[in-house]
């Protein structure tokens, strides 16, 4: 699996969402599952998938499918 | 029986002092400088910590309490699993969900080191044992979180954690089948409960069940 179908499958399991969605629109509360506590277990997913540790200013920023992208390339992460 | 309310500074969990003579049970406990100092005069015996499910606002103080005093820890055995980790239990990533989840501003949060701690007893399902004069009975109530349980107490006292805060739904997107656990487990066992019981929740005020709405 590539890091981008890590990241993207991380929203879908998540979020319990289709690939379609993982777009520009995809944003915090913009789904029903992305709430502060779906936000905080696709932190969890995220991490696991990566082996990384968020700091908390990128977990509370973390606000669109595109924005993460932007912190993952922070924790060499590349999409 | 005497029972204490302490509202902790982590975002304004309880912790609950049960005293019956010279002996108390903590449930969630809070190292809070009362309870410290209470344990520290051994004019008490402090026999338990309980806790009612594994998230760190509901652990943080059983190590410093245990550092002091010879208690033994209580959960279920799912909550002991989780209890040592710290992504599980929250601590991980405590202040970002203080400020995401509570609202908190940047500054405000508490900043916590990643906790662990570990439980010397662990049940499934459920336990029942004497206390001071006192039924105690320990019931796996999952939904909030894998490893909740709610603690009866002579049939009318019940400490709920999260499980059931009142006027507030039950949290159960924490894991994949709290909704599941809780409306085929946990709701079942709390409905059939006595309607003049007491309830002690893991945040705000306590309240009778049957004035609560499921």
């Amino acid at each position: 699996m590539t890091s981008l179908e890590k990241y993207n499958a991380a929203f879908i399991e998540t979020f319990d969402i289709t690939e379609e969605q993982l777009n520009s629109e995809l944003v915090y509360q913009s789904v029903e599952a992305w709430d502060s506590v779906g936000h905080m277990q696709l932190i969890a997913a995220l991490e696991d998938a990566f082996d990384i540790m968020l700091d908390t200013d990128d977990i509370v920023d973390f606000s669109s499918y595109d924005k993460g992208k932007e912190f993952m390339a922070k924790y060499e992460v590349e999409l | 029986m005497k029972i204490t309310t302490v509202i902790t500074p982590l975002i304004k969990s309880n912790m609950y002092l049960l005293q019956e003579e010279s002996h108390i049970i903590v449930i969630d406990p809070y190292a809070s400088e009362e309870i410290i100092q209470r344990t520290r005069s051994r004019e008490e015996s402090l026999d338990y910590l309980f806790l009612t499910h594994e998230h760190y606002d509901h652990i943080s103080g059983v190590n410093a309490i245990k550092k002091d005093f010879e208690c033994q820890v209580l959960c279920s055995k799912a909550c002991a699993e989780r209890i040592i980790d710290p992504r599980l239990n929250y601590s991980r990533h405590f202040e970002a969900y203080c400020i995401i989840q509570n609202g908190m501003r940047r500054g405000e949060a508490p900043k916590v080191e990643p906790y662990s701690c570990v439980a010397d007893l662990m049940f499934s399902e459920y336990y029942r044992f004497d206390w001071q004069g006192h039924t105690i009975e320990l019931v796996e109530t999952p939904g909030h979180t894998i490893g909740s349980i709610c603690i009866l107490i002579d049939k009318i006292i019940l400490f709920s954690g999260d499980t059931l805060i009142f006027d507030h739904k039950t949290e159960t997107k924490n894991y994949k089948n709290g909704s599941k656990d809780f409306e085929g487990k946990s709701k079942p066992f709390l409905q059939a409960l006595l309607p003049d019981t007491v309830v002690y929740p893991g945040h705000g005020d306590s309240f009778v069940i049957k004035e609560y709405q499921f």
